[in-house]
């Protein structure tokens, strides 16, 4: 095969060419190679990687420290990183650092005792980053506080974006109080991509 | 005919090495990277049309003390790509006020904000709630709740962020929640009114 379209170089063989079955499979190979690549950047946009999870059912009570979200269920991901059960998700590791956005509506439900109004109540976005150097992993942590109403349960709303690079994200659950509170079923964990870190 | 491959991304078929070649193997291949193409030109025409869109209330809106109240739009002041199936022609219609539907499979990140003009202030139990509720129900909720100050009188607001995986079809409410010491009824803010805003993250199909 010695010839090949003008524009795209698809490869095609001449007349003086012995006819080879195999000509077939480079120009579909070639056609297929640059439409993905023409495809790629509508694909980014269309494609975000983006992932929504819940919990479905409440979590233990506590009085103070923090507890995770867990991945119940898994509503949206497209990027790998949401997996049944996990608590965290994952940055794909072929990854470069990237901008991402990540969210979370917090929600409690009172375990045992009446609430007591003014207890603490954070929800918490939790960040782990790698350095792609040192190989040093860093956290950190977004943080909205709504603290106790005795209505009923209390709704945290949380947000933040962050460079990530090999990065673990989870929300979290902050009390402290003087009554048993939990992570309520209906928590809800997203995140989506932005853009590369340059 | 060969027993044909096909390529890994487009699914274009091929004959292999050890096949007899025939027309119909040529014409699947030509079939395969004809509709490669027209799959390329959706994604490029699709990429202009991700919708987006915000509704407001503008009108005071009487919120019942104790009641998830769902906001009723009287403003699209945003409402681009109408004409386009991608995007939101059909987000909002006159006929269901409170919803912002999917017109197509998508992802999408939602905004959602609400004040409440309080006429007296709310004493220690008093709390303001915006959420953003899918299709209806109280199946699945997002949103935000706060207690504002006790003594505090007026304008309060509260806001979130949210994203949603929606099938076609599937609709977004904006709604409002207040409870406290006083009766009520209390109206949403004019002055600054409550909003939902959506704007498309993603197209389902695409991956």
């Amino acid at each position: 095969m010695s010839g090949s379209t003008t524009n795209k170089g698809y490869p095609y063989p001449l007349l003086t060419d012995f006819a080879d079955v195999q000509d077939a499979y480079r120009l579909a190979t070639a056609v297929d190679a640059d439409l993905r690549a023409d495809q790629a950047p509508f694909r980014a946009f269309e494609g975000r990687p983006s992932f929504v999870v819940r919990q479905t059912s409440n979590g233990s009570g506590y009085l103070s420290g923090n507890d995770y979200l867990i991945f119940n269920a898994v509503d949206w991901d497209n990027t790998g990183g949401a997996k049944v059960g996990a608590s965290s998700w994952i940055q794909p590791n072929g990854q470069a650092p990237s901008w991402w956005m990540f969210g979370a509506t917090v929600l409690t439900v009172p375990i045992s005792g009446t609430p007591v109004v003014g207890d603490l109540v954070e929800g918490r976005i939790q960040v782990i980053t790698t350095d792609q150097v040192s190989n040093l992993a860093t956290t950190t942590y977004s943080t909205q506080r709504n603290d106790e109403t005795n209505t009923a349960g209390e709704w945290v709303n949380v947000f933040t974006m962050a460079a990530i690079y090999r990065g673990h994200v989870s929300a979290v659950l902050e009390l402290n109080g003087s009554t048993q509170k939990a992570l309520s079923a209906g928590s809800t964990f997203w995140g989506f991509y932005m853009g590369p870190v340059t | 005919m060969a027993y044909l491959r096909r390529t890994p991304y487009q699914r274009i078929r091929y004959p292999w090495a050890s096949d007899v070649v025939s027309v119909s193997d040529v014409q699947s291949m030509a079939n395969d990277i004809d509709q490669a193409i027209v799959n390329t030109q959706k994604l490029s025409s699709d990429f202009s049309l991700m919708g987006s869109v915000i509704a407001k209330r503008n009108a005071a809106l009487s919120l019942t003390k104790g009641a998830l109240t769902a906001v009723s739009f009287d403003s699209i002041t945003l409402n681009n790509g109408s004409d386009s199936p991608l995007a939101n022609g059909n987000w909002w219609a006159a006929g269901n006020p409170t919803r912002l539907t999917a017109p197509v499979p998508c992802v999408v990140l939602a905004s959602g904000f609400g004040g409440v003009n309080l006429g007296s202030a709310l004493g220690v139990n008093g709390v303001i709630q915006v959420t953003i509720g899918l299709n209806g129900g109280g199946a699945w909720v997002q949103g935000n709740k706060f207690s504002p100050i006790s003594t505090v009188a007026g304008q309060v607001w509260s806001s979130a962020l949210s994203v949603w995986p929606l099938n076609a079809g599937d609709y977004l409410e904006l709604k409002l929640y207040w409870t406290g010491t006083p009766a009520g009824p209390f109206n949403t803010d004019t002055v600054i009114p409550p909003q939902l805003s959506l704007s498309m993250l993603a197209l389902k199909s695409v991956s």
